[in-house]
């Protein structure tokens, strides 16, 4: 098991800045998310660790020593990508005992370690396969994690490694991820742009955007204490709400003044807030349909409702502004039909309108 | 706008039979989603029904008549596919404009159509930009943009969303509902994600090996599936489908779920109509009709917690009891422990039975 300690790593790729002085450390053993959009840095930031791409400037530590100068091959550093490929003319056996030939390992052993391997990942049964090509999609992914993991490497990386499958696929495999980590009991790496999957298989999570950490939290505390409004709004199915306006300061409460409507945010004790302008996120299941009573009630007019099976999300538009909310159950709401809305405004996040950071 | 028909619809390649035997009936302006896994045949029928294709045998039907052997532009199809297809040569606006050349000369009524899809599709800030100054997200935006400008017969979506971001999908995912009522057209739209097609379709065709499973409204196929495929591949957790043995005690029918038994409704009489020996069923229970606790409540089930999977603000727990593994899932954060031994209540109400030769669902 192995300590990584990256610091203060920047890297471009010409005009294009892909790490702006990124700092993570991921624990001995522990399994760490990198969640972040598309072009936000997490490859690149992978690439290094394995020593595929040098660095521009910054230093990584696998457990205190630098190994900025040990090539990829010596760093054991096994990494995964979302596409992979198989030997076709192998069988899936001689696939996965493919890096152990390469090091002219005795066949006997080989065999251990292979069979060891496909038990972990449940593929035992598909071993004498001739012909990789006939396997499912799943049973192709879990193929070519045996062949990354029979080198035993000290640090598992594993880039968007379900981000090719069907969505069916990809739900039953991120439990699997999880198993994984616990039974390998190795420094595992996963980088997903799917905060749902980042949230299933990790204990910690980075969230990173424009080559920088912005948030390095467990799952709960992103969720809950989100740093600024970029994590707010990138997690969360569906995401929080964001209204901008001014803020007013009543006796017990404050007033946001949106320009269309006005809502009470029950929150006190933030300082210098009067005149303020802010952005509010308000989580969809605070955005109430069809309230018997409670405060900001207001009209609304329907935009879809998305019938998920266990929950409906229901777009609304207030005046001008966009709102979702979720509720249980398959409901019916048709496009253009008017309803009656409720806010609630306890604890609410604020954000200041030009920084994005949050507010008290 | 007009109806789709398939009619008996079977197609071959080389040996490989890729569609068997389907007949379906898309309504006029109708929003109906084909939903399947890789493989299923679900991308074969939509370019048979779009002309690109021909079936092996078969016919189609565009508003009554047969279309079978006209092309997709005679058949005035419109499509978006999985990447978006835009002339770089051209800025937005004008790549819009290009679909209407065959419709309209009109200056003003150009400009008038153009205007409109873009305001529905929240683009009008990129129509003097060129295709390598925009991001991949606005670029389907302007590929379904080109698509809905037109008065086609049927607008055909193949997986337009599938290489979006998870944020950018579900953004434009809740945009479908208002896009299809605007433009008022026949859509069809395929997919291999269950809640997309959940999420947007009045209708949805499910498909797998080939054959149409079934057909239905959102609700339907979610609450009552016609079969194991459409119970395993519609919800998310996916439903439990525990192999499971059936008995008649008195007047009640107790179901084994590993070492233990849990008791059914009487919906469950009818399977021992012709014969009182107990039988083997396959039982389905969506994971949110499970509820656990740390109390022997009357008729749960002992289990032991084996995995808890995070989903931020909800918990799917796995669960075993003697070699049979199910999972639960909690709304908000329990503190239910690994390995902990807990107590599990299924909603009797909930659970389905199907047969194990024949798949079909029993009640």
């Amino acid at each position: 098991m192995t300590r990584v300690e990256v610091k203060s790593l920047w890297k471009s790729f010409g005009k294009v800045q892909a790490l702006r002085g990124l700092d993570v450390t991921v624990e001995s053993g522990d399994i760490v998310a990198l969640l972040g959009p598309t072009g936000a840095g997490k490859t690149t930031l992978m690439k290094c660790i394995a020593g595929v791409e040098r660095p521009d400037k910054g230093d990584i530590l696998f457990d205190g020593e630098s190994v900025l100068d040990t090539p990829p091959w010596e760093r054991n550093v096994a990494m995964f990508f979302q596409t992979y490929a198989l030997y076709p003319h192998m069988s899936v056996y001689d696939n996965i005992a493919y890096p152990l030939r390469e090091r002219k390992m005795a066949e006997n052993e080989i065999k251990d370690i292979v069979q060891r391997v496909a038990e972990k990942l449940r593929i035992s049964h598909l071993l004498g396969r001739k012909e990789p090509a006939t396997l499912s999609g799943g049973e192709m992914q879990r193929v070519a994690l045996a062949r990354a993991l029979v080198r035993e490497p000290r640090v598992l990386l594993l880039d968007e490694p379900i981000s090719n499958l069907d969505a069916k696929l990809r739900e039953e495999m991120r439990a699997e991820f999880k198993r994984l980590h616990r039974e390998l009991k190795r420094t595992l790496i996963y980088a997903t742009p799917d905060y749902l999957e980042a949230f299933a298989v990790a204990e910690k999570i980075a969230l990173i955007n424009e080559g920088q950490v912005i948030q390095y939290d467990t799952p709960i505390n992103i969720l809950r204490k989100p740093r600024n409004k970029f994590v707010a709004t990138f997690v969360g199915s569906p995401t929080a709400n964001i209204l901008r306006g001014v803020i007013k300061l009543g006796k017990e409460n404050l007033l946001l003044d949106t320009g269309e409507f006005q809502l009470t945010l029950n929150k006190t004790g933030l300082r210098n807030i009067d005149g303020r302008e802010v952005e509010v996120a308000i989580r969809p299941v605070d955005v109430v349909l069809e309230p018997v009573s409670g405060q900001n009630l207001l009209r609304a007019r329907v935009v879809s409702s998305e019938k998920l099976g266990t929950h409906t999300i229901v777009t609304l538009k207030v005046s001008n502004v966009e709102m979702k909310t979720v509720v249980k159950g398959i409901k019916n709401y048709r496009y253009g039909e008017e309803v009656k809305i409720g806010i609630e405004g306890d604890k609410p996040l604020l954000f200041d309108a030009a920084s994005g950071e949050v507010l008290g | 706008m007009v109806s789709v028909e398939a009619r008996a619809v079977s197609k071959f390649f080389k040996t490989t039979k890729a569609l068997d035997n389907v007949s379906l009936v898309v309504d006029d302006g109708s929003f109906f989603c084909l939903l399947g896994p890789s493989g299923s045949g679900k991308t074969t029928l939509m370019r048979i029904l779009a002309g690109l294709e021909t079936p092996s045998s078969g016919r189609v039907y565009f508003g009554g008549e047969d279309v079978t052997d006209l092309s997709p532009s005679q058949r005035n199809i419109a499509m978006v596919f999985q990447f978006p297809s835009i002339y770089p040569s051209l800025n937005i606006y004008e790549n819009i404009a290009l679909a209407l050349r065959r419709e309209t000369s009109d200056p003003n009524e150009i400009r008038e159509r153009v205007m409109q899809v873009a305001s529905l599709l929240k683009i009008e800030e990129h129509l003097n930009k060129k295709s390598h100054q925009i991001d991949f997200g606005i670029l389907q935006r302007v590929s379904i943009a080109k698509a809905i400008v037109r008065k086609a017969n049927v607008y055909i979506f193949d997986e337009p969303l599938s290489n979006l971001d998870t944020k950018l999908r579900e953004t434009l995912r809740s945009e479908f509902q208002k896009i299809h009522s605007e433009v008022r057209g026949t859509f069809l739209y395929v997919t291999h994600d269950q809640l997309e097609a959940m999420a947007i379709a009045d209708k949805i065709g499910i498909l797998n090996n080939g054959k149409l499973l079934q057909v239905g409204s959102p609700d339907e196929i979610y609450s009552q599936p016609a079969n194991r495929f459409v119970a395993y591949f519609i919800g998310s957790p996916t439903i439990n489908l525990i192999e499971s043995e059936v008995r008649l005690v008195e007047n009640t029918v107790y179901a084994s779920v590993g070492d233990g038994y849990i008791p059914l409704n009487n919906k469950a009489l009818k399977l021992f109509q012709t014969s009182r020996e107990p039988r083997k069923i396959i039982l389905g229970i969506r994971p949110h009709e499970i509820s656990l606790s740390r109390e022997p409540l009357h008729n749960a089930l002992p289990a032991e917690v084996s995995l808890i999977e995070s989903l931020g603000t909800a918990q799917v727990i796995e669960l075993r009891n003697g070699s049979t593994v199910f999972r639960c899932y909690v709304d908000g954060l329990s503190d239910f422990k690994e390995k902990e031994k807990v107590y599990a209540v299924f909603n009797i109400e909930a659970i389905y039975a199907f047969d194990p030769k024949t798949d079909e669902r029993v009640f």
